[in-house]
């Protein structure tokens, strides 16, 4: 469990990156933590680590003040920056040696990640390309069975059959007592592993919710024209087949969700989708919250 | 929740240490073993008094007092400082407390070895010497007592800045730590020679090095008057120093619990 | 696997599972992957699989064994086959007529052609 009370946040007094920012992140989940350019992606992932501490507010991690940095806390909450570092060492050295600061390291698992993401065990850290570093720490961190795995752009640097074997990594990784959370801006590499978005946007959570509950409220299609005079379409974009736009699903019938159109809609005018979220969605239950 | 002790943890962090920095620290302590029986041993060589041995004997000081006091600190909490490398070394399951501990254990294994080390050559090697010299002869001096407390003082005074610094700077911390500390030695001494000479009313000479006794002349019989602390006093001046280096150790954790990346 | 349909994704991987009972890749009354074994298979998230689940139990196209995972039903084939021309009586069918009546196409027209098809592929059943 993961709580964000009236979090404040500012680089350097000047910039600050969000305020009175609450979350609440359940076990079971990935996330998928979206927003532009500077909006505080890896600021957020960063005091949820407890590499970085919040101006005000309470943050609680599985219990723990992640500034305290506590072992029990390290042991349980792994980091994957998006410019990773690894020490100077074969695969195989690492393993051993930083396995054994995690309780619950599974170096079968570890091996098999790695294997399976295509690096070879005997190959030396610090020669690696940034992809393949990239792949070695995601291996170690899925090995390492932390309850929360925090992970900054994850695909990027990954040639396309580790983008599938990630995915597939994740996936098995998963289960009822962990926290995932992905900062992306890849988001067609994750969109149908996160079962719920964060979308920050100025300053502050737009739209936390489920990807479930986003196709009771919102329709996704591709439309030869668009009516000028219709109020029903939320975000459009022109494309070679045809607009792409997002609409009020009005009829309750459940359509396949873009997800970055559905993050465009969000980021264009978020006071219109929080508005719709709100409201309870056509023929369903509330069960979203913002 | 599975867990692991703190001595458990404290011992992989010794031992990534140096699994990390083993070959850095190898050739730290060969160079610096190296410079020391360089300056040492030629004592060893002549049957009679040599006063470039005697010396050699007493550059070897500074050597110690600045290189061998920095030498392995400089490095010791760097990995927490800033970058990829700080994430990484932060992110280390292990409590900032176990992390300092780790760090000062690895840092005091080398320092107080190695002075030992130097003590013992300097001692041993000059008696030695001696007992081939007749004694009729000028034979070697090695330094007192009070001189050798006071420079292993100075030796983990001068490792606790080293250390403390090596925190606080991101880049290139050896450098502006040694320039910080060059500085810091310069005020402390002149604040405590002027404050010295306040006290004895501006005689016409005086030397007072900190956290020791003045050497007073007072007019052009050039009488030199040894002023000594009073006996209770040494107490206090061997606890301060060790303060101050508890202090800086404290100075480097605080630190480390502190840091942001 | 890659989602093309304009369908929401747990329906295509509701048609997914039952289109490999259809070929007898698993089989009636036989255990079928579980949740997270089909979430690595397809990358998709186990919430979305069990959506998908929840949908083909509500057909009764599978069921749950409690503590042994979900198995195909014995009459999972002639379900599906059901479900499917259902679902084609509801939503294909009226876009075939719409096109019918747009491009002023007889019913006749239609018979003919059908009953062409019908010998021409499957001689033996008629």
């Amino acid at each position: 469990m993961i709580t964000f009370d009236q979090v404040r946040f500012a680089y350097q007094r000047q910039k600050t990156l969000f305020d009175n920012l609450n979350l609440h992140l359940s076990p079971g989940r990935i996330y998928g933590l979206l927003g532009k350019n500077g909006e505080g992606k890896s600021s957020l992932l960063r005091n949820i680590a407890g590499l970085l501490f919040p101006d005000q507010g309470e943050i609680n991690v599985m219990g723990f003040k992640p500034s305290s940095r506590q072992a029990e806390f390290l042991q349980n909450v792994f980091y994957i920056p998006d410019e990773p570092y690894l020490p100077s060492s074969t695969v195989k050295k690492f393993s051993e040696r930083f396995g054994q600061l995690y309780p619950n390291y599974d170096p079968s698992e570890f091996f098999e990640g790695i294997t399976n993401l295509n690096v070879s065990s005997s190959e030396r850290l610090d020669k690696m390309s940034y992809g393949q570093r990239k792949k070695v720490l995601i291996a170690f961190a899925l090995a390492c069975n932390t309850k929360v795995l925090l992970m900054d752009e994850p695909t990027n640097g990954l040639d396309i059959p580790s983008k599938i074997q990630f995915r597939k990594l994740v996936l098995s990784a998963l289960n009822d007592e962990k926290i995932m959370v992905m900062a992306t801006h890849q988001v067609r590499d994750l969109e149908n592993i996160i079962d719920t978005v964060i979308i920050l946007n100025e300053n502050k959570v737009a739209i936390q919710t489920e990807l479930e509950t986003v196709a009771q409220y919102l329709s996704f299609d591709t439309v030869a024209d668009i009516d000028d005079d219709s109020n029903s379409v939320l975000y459009s974009q022109p494309g070679p087949s045809g607009s792409k736009v997002v609409t009020r699903n009005v009829f309750g019938t459940e359509t396949i969700i873009d997800l970055e159109q559905f993050f465009n809609a969000v980021v264009s005018s978020p006071t219109k989708m929080q508005h719709i979220f709100n409201q309870s969605p056509t023929g369903n239950d509330l069960n979203s919250y913002i | 929740m599975r867990t692991s002790s703190t001595s458990y943890r404290i011992r992989i962090l010794i031992a990534l240490d140096f699994a990390q920095k083993g070959k850095n620290y190898m050739w730290f302590s060969c160079l610096l073993i190296i410079g020391l029986l360089a300056m040492t041993l030629p004592t060893l060589y002549f049957d009679s008094y040599s006063h470039q041995c005697q010396l050699l004997q007493y550059a070897a000081i500074p050597m110690v007092l600045i290189f061998g006091s920095s030498f392995y600190s400089s490095s010791a909490l760097t990995d927490y400082a800033a970058g990829n490398t700080g994430i990484f070394a932060l992110m280390t399951p292990a409590s900032m407390a176990e992390k300092t501990l780790a760090a000062l254990l690895v840092n005091l294994i080398f320092l107080v070895s190695f002075l030992v080390l130097f003590w013992i050559m300097h001692f041993e090697t000059m008696r030695f010497a001696n007992t081939r010299i007749p004694a009729s002869l000028t034979k070697y001096s090695p330094v007192t007592r009070e001189v050798a407390i006071y420079l292993t003082y100075c030796y983990f005074l001068f490792n606790g800045v080293i250390f403390t610094g090596s925190i606080y700077f991101t880049k290139s911390p050896y450098v502006k730590t040694l320039i910080c500390a060059i500085i810091g030695a310069l005020t402390l001494s002149s604040v405590n020679t002027s404050f010295a000479k306040y006290l004895a009313s501006y005689p016409l000479m005086l030397g007072a090095i900190p956290f020791a006794g003045w050497n007073v002349v007072r007019d052009s019989s050039l009488k030199v008057y040894r002023v000594h602390f009073p006996d209770i006093a040494y107490a206090w001046l061997y606890t301060l120093p060790a303060l101050m280096v508890f202090g800086l150790w404290l100075v480097a954790y605080k630190r480390l619990q502190e840091k942001q990346l | 696997m890659e989602f093309r349909d304009k369908q929401p994704i747990y329906l295509q991987i509701a048609d997914h599972i039952c289109e490999s009972i259809l070929q007898g890749k698993w089989h009636e009354g036989e255990r079928i992957p579980s949740v997270r074994e089909l979430a690595v298979i397809l990358e998709v998230n186990p919430h979305t699989i069990l959506r998908s689940f929840d949908f083909l139990l509500n057909k009764d196209i599978i069921f749950n064994k409690r503590g042994l995972g979900y198995s195909a039903s014995h009459s999972a084939r002639a379900l599906i086959s059901a479900y499917r021309k259902q679902r084609f009586m509801e939503k294909e069918l009226p876009i075939f007529f719409s096109s019918l009546v747009l491009l002023d196409i007889g019913i006749d027209e239609i018979t003919v052609r059908y009953n062409e098809f019908v010998s021409k592929n499957n001689p033996v059943n008629l």
